[in-house]
């Protein structure tokens, strides 16, 4: 009877209940908190100082951080800690414009991050760059993207550049049939692709054979057919002056004269060495052209990624 | 809280000089940046930091980054026993990066501000000397060199050697020469100083218009014209260009003498303390 009058009533019992339980789960918590293995506080350590130095745009010092962290915890990591990991030191190399290094640490962020989609883009966008078209196209064919139209849209965006680079047009027509033109972050893009497109389809495809031919009919037509007009000017004046000299010598001094011989074989050098330039020339203008494209078609291939991922 | 966070900053820091003082430069320069990154509110020990990580930039011969590191002090809390050093050392690499102007802004914020330091202005007087030099500022050099004469007990009639040059610098005026080769062929490029090219532009063009003349003469009208003639002209226009390349390229080589024998005095006696 005397533990009845000694027990405290039961709505009070309870609240002590829940008081000493709380008291335990605290206990617990700090015990754990205390149980943080060194390679946590290493690897904590050693992320903030990278972020500072991502973040005062020391980025060779910032990749130098991350690679050591990267040997010195190997097989340690938790697969969180290991993709900020990647990540980060992939944004490092990114911005040191390493882009293949960078390429490898995003391509090893895993599906789980939230940073996994942000880096299978720039990782393909990066292989792109470096023309390693198959893999780069590998890469965003493997992209799961659920639901989202925008990111959806963004792969069909990258892919079409891919295959443009890679001169395969009806892949991209394939894909820039897709195309919505209402996002306002790929819009613009999306139309410059279609114009560099066009582009592309335009560049002239003219024959080295009939530069050359043309040339030795008239010194620096061929040039002038290739596209470089004032290359073809340029080369005519001297090759027509050599030519008339060397006429005169024979006409006047004879064949044989040293002069006449001379001037002959000054004129047949330059003559012969322009008909080649300009079958030569041909193919220098078409790549110029062709990296000019490219060069724009890569820089629409970058602005959006930048856009939709907010960097 | 704050206590445990300098012995961060101070475990760092000792850290980073260790790796200084095997040379690990590299790792060391990284060492003091973690060090200054830890160093939250520990004013000094920030600045003793910038102040060893520019060392180690300057260590490797990277002056550049050693000044720009030293820009990232902050007057305003760096405490009076380092702001010597720090003003001393973000001269001396600007001066080495080849910044001259960042070097003269350096040096006249601290005559401004400090008036009254001149032990510190008397020990940056050398490197106040040869920055002037450097932007051609020579009437203020030799102000400067007489100073440093009268500190170092010097006798001042060395200026005046050193600064012979103030008189008749013997720099040569570019656009001249290209007048003088306008008009006589070869003459721009003795005006400049380089008489040599002078005489071989002179001899060419005359050459070369005496096998024109002749063989127009001889009937060889194009000959003459083409190969005589036309090569001429090429040369005419080329001389006149060299003419004024040359006499800049002559100007840099004098100036580069009259700074050289200032410089090499001055680093004598600094050397010899």
């Amino acid at each position: 009877m005397t533990m009845n009058t000694d027990r405290p009533p039961d709505g009070l019992w309870s609240v002590v209940r829940v008081v000493s339980l709380c008291l335990g789960f605290m206990v617990i918590c700090q015990w754990a908190a205390a149980q943080v293995s060194p390679t946590d506080s290493l690897y904590r350590q050693e992320i903030d100082f990278g972020q500072y130095l991502l973040n005062s745009q020391q980025y060779d010092d910032a990749a130098l951080v991350f690679a050591k962290l990267d040997t010195a915890t190997v097989g340690q990591l938790d697969k969180s800690q290991a993709d900020s990991l990647h990540f980060l030191n992939g944004w490092a190399y990114y911005n040191l414009k390493q882009l293949l290094p960078s390429s490898e640490q995003f391509l090893q962020v895993s599906g789980n991050s939230t940073k996994y989609h942000a880096s299978r883009f720039f990782a393909a966008y990066q292989l792109t760059y470096k023309e390693y078209y198959p893999q780069a196209a590998g890469v965003l064919n493997d992209l799961y993207l659920g639901e989202d139209s925008l990111l959806a849209e963004l792969r069909s965006l990258q892919l079409s550049g891919n295959v443009l680079l890679h001169r395969n047009y009806k892949e991209f027509e394939k894909h820039a049939n897709g195309f919505t033109y209402s996002y306002y972050q790929l819009q613009k893009e999306e139309e410059n692709l279609q114009k560099a497109y066009h582009q592309l389809m335009k560049v002239k495809r003219r024959s080295p054979f009939v530069a050359g031919l043309l040339s030795a009919v008239v010194p620096g037509l061929g040039k002038v057919y290739a596209g470089k007009p004032k290359q073809g000017i340029a080369s005519f004046f001297p090759i027509a002056l050599l030519g008339a000299q060397a006429f005169e010598n024979i006409h006047k001094r004879g064949i044989k004269n040293g002069f006449s011989i001379f001037y002959t074989g000054l004129f047949s050098v330059f003559y012969i060495g322009n008909i080649w330039g300009s079958a030569l020339s041909v193919q220098i203008k078409q790549q110029e052209r062709y990296h000019e494209i490219d060069h724009h078609i890569l820089f629409d291939l970058h602005i959006p990624l930048r856009n939709v991922f907010g960097n | 809280m704050e206590i445990k966070a300098q012995t961060t900053a101070q475990r760092f820091l000792l850290h980073a000089d260790s790796l200084f003082q095997r040379a690990a430069y590299n790792d060391a320069a990284i060492a003091f940046e973690r060090a200054i990154y830890a160093a939250e509110t520990d004013m000094e020990l920030y600045h003793y930091a910038l102040l060893q990580k520019a060392y180690t930039y300057k260590a490797t011969g990277n002056f550049t980054k050693a000044f720009n590191t030293l820009q990232r002090t902050d007057a305003a809390t760096m405490p009076d026993s380092l702001r010597g050093v720090v003003k001393y050392e973000t001269v001396l690499n600007a001066y080495l990066a080849g910044m001259f102007k960042e070097a003269e802004f350096e040096l006249l914020q601290l005559e401004h501000q400090y008036p009254n330091d001149t032990a510190q202005i008397n020990e940056l007087l050398f490197l106040k000397i040869l920055v002037q030099n450097e932007l051609q500022q020579w009437d203020n050099a030799k102000q400067s060199f007489e100073k440093y004469l009268a500190l170092h007990h010097l006798p001042p009639s060395v200026a005046e050697d050193y600064y012979a040059f103030i008189k008749n610098p013997r720099l040569r005026n570019p656009e001249k020469a290209r007048t003088l080769s306008t008009f006589m062929p070869g003459v721009g490029q003795i005006y400049g100083g380089n008489i040599g090219q002078g005489l071989i532009s002179l001899g060419l063009q005359l050459g070369l218009l005496g096998f024109g003349a002749y063989n127009i003469w001889q009937g060889y009208y194009i000959t003459g014209f083409a190969s005589g003639l036309a090569l001429f002209q090429a040369f005419y226009f080329g001389g006149i260009e060299n003419a004024e390349a040359a006499t800049i390229r002559k100007n840099k080589e004098k100036i580069a003498r009259y700074n050289g024998r200032v410089r090499f005095f001055v680093l004598e006696v600094e050397g010899g303390e």
